[in-house]
């Protein structure tokens, strides 16, 4: 028997991935269509996390916050401003990555711990002010979407979004994986590891770090706007801590610094997530002991146990 | 013949203690210089300072005739300073083309908009990178090992990786700190080697620090002597240097065993590997 | 009203310091950042309501459920942290979000069809002290006095005992600790399970003074997080102050400028310590070598 090898074994099933993605609207539920789009929206999140805390080696956990930036601000520029979303949904990430490149700046001082918790404040700040600026938002209960204006695409608007959601996902693939795969890929990796080197090397980390977390700002952003329309409905619940975790989860059990791994986390904890959602309680639980098993037993994630049986697998940081 | 490298009254102090202390020296373009001196005399701080990790309390470093003294670490690197570190340094998730390649971010840099695109240009820029960093390899001698990550290498592949790493991007001033570290004598010939060929072949102005002094003795045309933060010797032949008897005072002073003569390398390279 | 506000802000403030406590004495003996911490403060609370709600007195609740979140903190140490001994920080940080997880989780299930909110029986009568003018509610007293004298309690167990000094000795230098033939490993459990004892305890001190509901590990996780980077990670004396510090300012900001302030005190005080003096006000700075 021919073994077939691995990195063209793993090709063919991101082929076969996206060309499952792209004929799935027509053939299920629309629920499924809608949670298939949550899917998608969480894997362009979880690599944004991934730029910044695994390829970056930051601990900063504000990416919800970037999110939630985006949503609202998208939001409320089409519901209160009548904006077009199309204008609009730029425009809050655009936010989105103004914001990250502040966040970036105590990362410039700040390490380890210190700067897990000062995001992690900053994302509660942000909810804060979600849920108290009810004159804008609407508080707690949040406000209802629209559709985006498909200018007559005959396709109906749940699947229209599907299918913006599957192109900005493939865009944003395609981006991240030739930065991965570049120099500047390889600068964050350095800044990882040996941050205290990096300079030596001729890398500045001022502008390496802002430009890290602004494109991660920027791709949270885009997907807190998708996200808005997917569900038509923004409220501060959707940029909670336990969001926060939930991209933590797909980062830490896919693996860190790798593409495949935050495809793999993501799909992971949003199947998860959807067979548990019944069980109040034990929702909670089990995630927590995957993660906890993960981190014990598979530190770098399933995509570091599957590059360790398959080493033609690892992830290029340069063009052959 | 123009001054490569260039210290004015350098000064250092961390808290109250003064880890360099007025020193002045040049070192011409071309040249391999050596810097000796007993443990703790500053010799790592000495190249920490050149490669402005830490700064100067005061005087004044040249490069090339330009004054480095604030400049930003990562301008030093891209101005054509690199070097290697006592504890090898690489990024473990790199493989070792990769960690190569890391070293020619000193050189030309492309637009994060062209590689986000990866545009045609972008494109030949990374190929030329990569022929570059084989080219090192090969004349490093470990091409065998492009594909390895940093953590499958053997102590003394790591080293010769991060020298690789430090002159792929051609640079004008290479700083060594401690290359011979922890490795067997038959490696250390190799390093040597390696040294000397980069100095004549690839006209790159070398600072070594290193301690055994075997290999400095027979590598080096001048030697500086730094003890206690402060230089002995700016700058003496390898002969005169070994007469010196300050020097020799400096190092009895240190440990009575060993004194800087021929011979001593391999009990000096054993404390270095201790 | 600024001294009722002064009167609670001390009560509730010496009760985060307990808390805080708990959090620091894990990061300085173990090195590990307890993201769980407001977990075990939150099974103290909801233990020690069911065994008062099952007729057991205060008191006899308050240690029965202190002994509960100790072998908790036993459990953490042994699951998460002790397989762990040579990670990340990173890892370890995942982790221990990880077994918060797990114990909300459990919690939640337990409370079953309660509802979510559940009050915790009053020890005493509601009727305030009123002492030269200023209302003090009996159970603020109380409660805050119990947390000062645990706190003093605790503090001479470290200076005084042969087990407190160990554990002095280890957070000082493992190593060292090692050689000289202490046990590291049987400490990190003591460090884990007298962390947990910390905020178990403060969990049930405050339980009677607060409503007890699934997450309410969140926001005292919050706060105590708040008092130790205000105090410095890394100080003992600094958490104390650091939650006194906390319970004041915060209790002065719901009185003066509204209670839906009273939220943002803490993540307000984190970010400003955090940019303007890292190392809070009594810790050690941290230093960077190549």
């Amino acid at each position: 028997m021919i073994m077939a090898r691995p990195e063209r074994v793993l090709r063919y099933a991101a082929v076969a991935g996206v060309a499952v993605l792209a004929v799935a609207p027509w053939m299920v539920s629309l629920y499924k269509v809608h949670v298939l789009n949550i899917l998608i929206i969480n894997i362009i999140l979880a690599t944004s996390l991934n730029l910044v805390m695994g390829y970056a080696g930051q601990f900063a956990k504000a990416n919800v916050a970037f999110m939630g930036l985006g949503a609202y601000t998208m939001g409320l520029l089409v519901t209160r401003a009548d904006w077009s979303f199309w204008i609009a949904w730029p425009a809050g990430a655009l936010l989105a990555a103004a914001v990250g490149t502040l966040v970036a700046l105590p990362a410039l001082r700040l390490r380890g711990l210190y700067l897990a918790i000062i995001t992690i404040s900053f994302v509660l700040i942000v909810h804060w002010s979600f849920l108290h600026a009810r004159f804008l938002t609407g508080g707690a209960s949040g406000f209802s979407v629209p559709h985006p204006n498909y200018f007559g695409l005959p396709i109906p608007n749940i699947q229209a979004t599907y299918y913006l959601s599957l192109l900005t996902l493939l865009g944003a693939m395609w981006i991240v994986r030739n930065l991965v795969a570049s120099g500047f890929g390889r600068s964050l990796l350095c800044l990882a590891e040996q941050e205290l080197v990096a300079p030596a090397l001729g890398i500045n980390v001022f502008t390496t770090k802002i430009a890290v977390f602004a494109l991660s700002g920027l791709l949270a952003g885009l997907a807190g706007g998708l996200h808005a329309v997917t569900l038509q409905f923004i409220d501060p619940q959707n940029f909670w801590l336990l969001q926060l975790v939930v991209q933590l989860c797909m980062v830490a059990l896919g693996g860190v610094a790798s593409l495949l791994g935050s495809v793999l986390g993501a799909s992971i904890m949003i199947l998860l997530i959807e067979v548990l959602r019944a069980f109040k309680g034990l929702w909670e639980f089990a995630i927590g002991a995957i993660l906890l098993l993960t981190i014990v037993f598979f530190p770098r994630g399933i995509a570091g146990l599957v590059e360790h049986l398959f080493p033609s697998l690892r992830e290029r940081r340069h063009r052959p | 013949m123009t001054a490569a490298l260039t210290l004015e009254g350098v000064s250092i102090q961390f808290g109250g203690i003064r880890a360099l202390e007025d020193v002045s020296c040049q070192v011409p373009a071309g040249q391999l210089r050596g810097i000796i001196g007993p443990n703790g005399s500053g010799k790592t701080t000495l190249l920490n300072v050149i490669s402005r990790i830490y700064p100067v309390t005061s005087g004044a470093i040249r490069l090339f005739g330009d004054d480095i003294t604030r400049w930003p670490n990562h301008a030093v690197a891209r101005h054509g300073v690199m070097r290697t570190y006592q504890r090898v340094a690489l990024v473990n998730q790199l493989t070792v083309l990769e960690n190569v390649m890391l070293g020619l971010h000193a050189t030309r840099r492309q637009s994060l908009l062209g590689i986000a695109f990866c545009t045609p240009g972008y494109r030949r820029f990374e190929r030329e990178s990569v022929d570059r960093a084989r080219g090192t390899l090969e004349f490093v001698g470990i091409e065998h090992l492009a594909d390895r990550r940093g953590d499958e290498l053997s102590g003394g592949q790591m080293r010769l990786v991060e020298i690789a790493r430090a002159v792929v991007s051609r640079p004008r001033v290479l700083l060594l700190d401690e290359p011979a570290a922890g490795l067997s004598l038959v490696r250390i010939d190799e390093i040597a080697d390696l040294i000397r060929r980069i100095n004549a072949e690839l006209g790159v102005t070398v600072v070594l620090v290193e301690h055994v002094l075997n290999l400095v003795m027979s590598l080096c045309e001048r030697i500086s002597v730094l003890v206690s933060g402060q230089l002995l010797v700016e700058s003496g032949s390898p002969s005169e240097v070994q007469e010196d008897p300050r020097v020799r005072e400096a190092y009895l002073g240190q440990a009575r065993a060993h004194g800087p003569g021929q011979g001593q390398g391999e009990g000096e390279a054993a404390d270095a590997r201790a | 009203m600024f001294f009722d506000l002064l009167a609670s802000g001390i009560a509730l403030g010496s009760i985060y310091g307990l808390v805080a406590l708990g959090m620091v004495v894990v990061y300085k003996g173990a090195r590990a950042v307890n993201f769980a911490h407001g977990e075990i403060f939150a099974t103290a609370a909801f233990v020690g309501y069911l065994l008062t709600a099952n007729g057991i007195g205060y008191w006899g609740a308050l240690t029965l459920a202190v002994l509960v979140t100790t072998i908790l903190g036993i459990l953490i140490e042994r699951g998460a942290y002790r397989p762990l001994a040579n990670a990340s920080d990173l890892a370890l940080i995942i982790a221990t979000i990880a077994v918060s997880f797990m114990i909300k989780g459990v919690v939640r299930t337990s409370y079953g069809t309660r509802g979510d909110f559940v009050a915790y029986p009053p020890i005493f009568s509601f009727d305030p002290l009123i002492i030269q003018g200023v209302f003090i509610q009996r159970q603020h007293l109380v409660l805050g006095g119990v947390a000062v004298v645990c706190m003093v309690l605790f503090g001479l167990f470290f200076a005084l005992t042969r087990h407190g000094k160990m554990m002095q000795a280890v957070s000082e230098d493992k190593e060292a600790a090692a050689l000289v033939g202490i046990n590291v490993r049987l400490v990190f459990l003591w460090i884990w399970a007298l962390g947990s004892l910390l905020g178990g305890l403060a969990g049930v001190l405050m339980a009677p003074i607060i409503l007890v509901y699934p997450d309410m590990g969140l926001s005292i996780l919050v706060k105590s997080f708040a008092a130790a980077v205000l105090g410095g990670f890394d100080s003992l004396a600094g958490a104390v102050i650091g939650g006194l510090l906390m319970g004041i300012f915060e209790q002065m900001l719901s009185g003066y400028a509204g209670t839906m302030f009273q939220d943002i005190a803490g993540f307000a005080v984190i970010i400003l310590v955090l940019l303007v003096r890292p190392s809070g006000l009594f810790g050690s700075k941290e230093q960077t070598r190549v």
